[in-house]
This record gives structure tokens, C-alpha cells and sequence, in this order.
């Protein structure tokens, strides 16, 4: 990039100096040069990662777990209005986890949070996870009921995992996807107030669970 | 860039070669016109009010967006560095083309935690 930043300054003086010499006609094309420097995200989703704990691998079922880290800790009321920075761990029980079939603007599965308990007042906002695939459910919602959320954070990240509960409907078998994409939603703020913005985090692995 | 750069330097190499001015000795070429083509550079925007994510993987920053990039940028191409507190380089990409406002660069020649990286520099030429 600094390097760029020479090409139309040095472009300049050997005009002139050619202008004193006489030489050849030469015509120079400049371009427009714009730079800028940009603060960098401060608190951004880390990881995303997922678990296979009973079933086949790639079809989600029951105890099976997905989990994201924040790279700072999170204000935990913008996930749960309910929820307190001062306690470093907590639990939500009986929560509806969401497979969405087809609901990406991929036309991958999605995963959703639903139903949570009334300690979240108007909702737990987690975001959506884009699954890589469009086979992990089919034929419509697949609502995992009795499904959990923990969290548990030190002094510089946070770690959400997301347990499936009882699943309402059979679901697919992915034996080969893309990356699964978790969007935060934008509600999300940590400590210091930075919002985690437009930030995602991906997956290593192409079939989840 | 880094083809642009070399772009560039070929041409001051042949300019200062066919004007003598390098201390070689004349060879003989009749003075010729100059015609300037200094058209002033001016920017296509304020990149500074671009909005930079990223897409992570296992903790590593492996994608960097911008969005709300100025209208007068579109069709430019721009590249980015990810430097630290001390301006050191930790990654780069590019170049891309901005379109509707918006570019995408990957892949990062490396790919550093999101904590080490301080500032994005941002380099745009054209349209």
C-alpha cells in the first residue's frame, strides 16, 4: 500500500524533469489515488463452532451443540434483557432452538433462537447461523423444544453454547455442506458499548453436527 | 497493487532513460514536444467513513468487508492492509473492485486475531 502511495508523486517529477531535456512526447494517464486509514472492529464473533454428541454426523439431533466466542465480554442484557454482567456464567433452560429450512439468503438452513423464557423479556438475540447446507431439515421448521443456552465469560471473550433440545420432526442427513456463517444480531453490544456491527464468524468444518 | 506499483516504476525508468537525465551519455534523439498528462489526482471519496468488518474462522480474520464506501469509488479498485498499534503490516488483499458502495477482499496474505490489528489502511485507484 505505501508503496502505491509513490507512483503518481514520482510520475510528477520526471515530467518536468523531461520538460528541461526536450525529450520524446510522453503522456502520462494518472488515476484517481484515495487512501484512508479505518479504525479496526473492536469486538467481533470469533468462532463458530459445532458438535456432534448423539446421532449421526451432519443431522442435528438432541445434546448436540453449537457454539460461538465473542472476543470481548459481551454485555449480556443486549442477548437477555434479564441477564446481569455480574455473574461470568449463565443458563437459559427450556428454550426453543429453530432449524429454518431454507430461510438463508443462500437458501441454506438457518439456526434460530425462538421461545426463551420471560427472564429475556422480549427475546434472546442471538442472531442467525447460516448451516452451509439445505439439507439439514426439509419440509419446514424443525423447533428443538427443552433446548439450552449458557454463557461464560472471562476478562476478554465470552463463549455461548447452544444445546439442541427434543426436535419436532425428523431431519436430514448432510453428508457434504459449506461452512456454517453465524450473523450476530446487531443488538449485541459489549461492556464498552462497541457494537459487534456487520462482523461473522465461520465454521472450520463443512458438515455440522 | 503490487502490479501497479511495478507498473509505475517502469515508467519513470523509461522517461528518465529516453531524457538523458540518468547521466548517460546523449544518443543522439532530436528534441521532441512534451505533452504533460498530469491530470490532478484527486480522491474518489472519503474512504474513512467506510465501514470495515470481518468474517473470522477459529479465531483468525479471514475476510474483510467494506460498506458505505463513497458512490464517486465505484469501479475503483482498492486494497487494504491490517496493521497493529506500531503500523506494522499483519496481513493484506486485494485489489478488488468496489461496486454499489461495497468490496469484499479475500484472501488475506495472512490472518491475524482481530485483537492484534489496531488500524485498516485502505488504498484506492480510480475509477
Amino acid at each position: 500500500m505505501r508503496r502505491l502511495a509513490m507512483i503518481v508523486p514520482t510520475i510528477a517529477v520526471v515530467a518536468v524533469l523531461t520538460t528541461t531535456a526536450g525529450a520524446a512526447t510522453i503522456v502520462l494517464v494518472a488515476k484517481q489515488l484515495t487512501t484512508a486509514t479505518d479504525s479496526a472492529p473492536v469486538f467481533v464473533p470469533l468462532t463458530l463452532s459445532t458438535a456432534n454428541n448423539r446421532g449421526p454426523a451432519g443431522r442435528a439431533d438432541r445434546t448436540d451443540t453449537t457454539t460461538v466466542t465473542f472476543s470481548e465480554q459481551v454485555n449480556q442484557s443486549t442477548l437477555c434483557s434479564g441477564w446481569s454482567n455480574a455473574s461470568n456464567t449463565q443458563t437459559l433452560n427450556t428454550v426453543t432452538l429453530m432449524l429454518n429450512d431454507n430461510a438463508g439468503a443462500s437458501g441454506n438452513d438457518t439456526l434460530t433462537v425462538g421461545a426463551v423464557p420471560a427472564t429475556c423479556g422480549s427475546g434472546f438475540h442471538f442472531g442467525t447461523i447460516d448451516t452451509g447446507s439445505n439439507a439439514y431439515v426439509t419440509g419446514g421448521v424443525v423447533s428443538f423444544t427443552n433446548s439450552t443456552i449458557t454463557l461464560a465469560q472471562t476478562a476478554n471473550s465470552t463463549t455461548l453454547v447452544l444445546t439442541f433440545g427434543t426436535p419436532s420432526a425428523a431431519r436430514g442427513i448432510v453428508a457434504a455442506g459449506t461452512a456454517a456463517i453465524y450473523t450476530p444480531d446487531p443488538a449485541i453490544h459489549d461492556i464498552a458499548n462497541h457494537a459487534v456491527g456487520t462482523n461473522q464468524a465461520a465454521t472450520t468444518t463443512t458438515v455440522q453436527w | 497493487m503490487r502490479h501497479a506499483y511495478r507498473f509505475g516504476a517502469y515508467v519513470v525508468v523509461a522517461v528518465l532513460a529516453s531524457a538523458g537525465v540518468s547521466g548517460a551519455a546523449p544518443q543522439g534523439a532530436a528534441p521532441k514536444t512534451l505533452a504533460g498528462g498530469g491530470a490532478a489526482t484527486v480522491g474518489c471519496g472519503a474512504l474513512g467513513s467506510a465501514t470495515v468488518s470481518y468474517l473470522t474462522t477459529n479465531g483468525s480474520v479471514t475476510q474483510v468487508s467494506m460498506t458505505g464506501l463513497p458512490a464517486g469509488c465505484n469501479g475503483a479498485v482498492v486494497g487494504l492492509t491490517l496493521v497493529n498499534a506500531v503500523g506494522a503490516s499483519l496481513g493484506s488483499g486485494g485489489p478488488v473492485v468496489v461496486s454499489g458502495g461495497a468490496a469484499t477482499v479475500r484472501p488475506l496474505t495472512a490472518n491475524p486475531a482481530p485483537a492484534s490489528v489496531t488500524n485498516v489502511q485502505l488504498v484506492a485507484i480510480g475509477p
